[in-house]
């Protein structure tokens, strides 16, 4: 009695494989909507901290000691000082953002890419 | 490779290899069957459920599972866990008296009962009487016996799955055996006479 065979319907492993792809589907689902608003949301970031550069940019005067840099060949001569004016007025802070929302974009891109390669087969 | 042990569909799955958790659905389903469907008291419906759920819960915490450790205990730690839920929710069993059990020593225990286990067991004419037999005893130790007995797990598995001391299990397993052999002869008396 303990040892004898009781024979389930055959397709129940199909069923829990079914039931599982189920499950898989509506984590995919969810995951590309997530990281689709993700890579949307990093994508209007990267517009903005772009332009967020460029206005610091040009506030601190960096674009000039750039523009200096390669349009007068005299500036070369004294170059310590003109790499430490644009070191000192380069907007660091925003640029890193600027690169961190850069990186995010195709992170989530990436992701959902992936997020497809784990479905089980039946 | 051919067979591959249960460790090894584990590591190509979360490896990506997909189908591997559909090998380990096709050798544990059958046996998580059988084992919740005693459990569940021959409630096809339940065990089919039951079943479905261990299977999902196994595939959910994959991630979590010790490779080092046997897949068997594991995957029958949920089944009985998720058994127990299904019951639960029937309300058609005390969980009081599950853990009022007395403990009994292993010294205590009936040493013959072994000879139940193996002669009983196995004869078809006796299914209906161990049925009833099985009625006796507390839900925990029909599932020792029937995870020792039916599943050939060792006492050390056993008290993995249900996460007891090893000893109690010995006990348990001796005294239920014990409680189903005096069941026995007490159902069948009257047809021998």
């Amino acid at each position: 009695m303990i040892k004898g065979y009781n024979q389930t319907s055959p397709s129940l492993e199909q069923d829990i494989l079914k039931k599982i792809r189920e499950i898989q589907n509506r984590q995919i689902l969810l995951r590309k909507l997530g990281y689709g608003l993700l890579s949307l949301t990093s994508l209007a970031g990267i517009i903005m901290s772009v332009m967020y550069v460029i206005k610091a940019m040009t506030v601190s005067g960096a674009f000039e000691y750039i523009f200096l840099a390669f349009s007068d060949a005299s500036s070369l001569s004294y170059w310590k000082e003109l790499l430490l004016s644009i070191a000192e007025s380069f907007p660091f802070f925003e640029f890193s953002v600027s690169l961190a929302v850069v990186g995010l974009f195709f992170w989530s891109i990436q992701r959902i890419g992936r997020v497809q390669n784990n479905l089980i087969k039946i | 490779m051919e067979n591959p042990s249960d460790s090894e569909l584990i590591f190509q799955y979360l490896n990506g290899t997909t189908d591997a958790f559909g090998v380990l659905v096709n050798r544990y389903t059958q046996l998580v069957y059988r084992f919740v469907l005693k459990v569940l008291n021959n409630n096809n419906d339940e065990a089919h459920d039951v079943t479905q759920e261990t299977l999902i819960k196994a595939w959910k915490n994959i991630k979590k599972f010790d490779r080092d450790k046997n897949f068997k205990p594991w995957i029958f730690t949920i089944a009985q866990r998720t058994a127990l839920d299904f019951l639960r929710k029937r309300k058609n069993i005390s969980f009081t008296a599950l853990d009022d059990e007395k403990e009994f020593s292993f010294e205590q225990n009936i040493p013959d009962t072994e000879i139940l286990a193996d002669e009983a067991f196995e004869r078809d004419e006796n299914v209906t009487l161990i049925q009833n037999a099985f009625e006796k005893i507390s839900i925990e130790s029909k599932m020792i016996v029937l995870l020792r007995n039916g599943e050939d797990m060792t006492f050390e598995e056993i008290a993995e799955v249900l996460d007891k001391p090893m000893n109690t299990i010995k006990s348990k397993y001796r005294r239920a055996l014990s409680v189903l052999k005096k069941e026995i002869i007490s159902q069948s008396a009257p047809k021998q006479t």
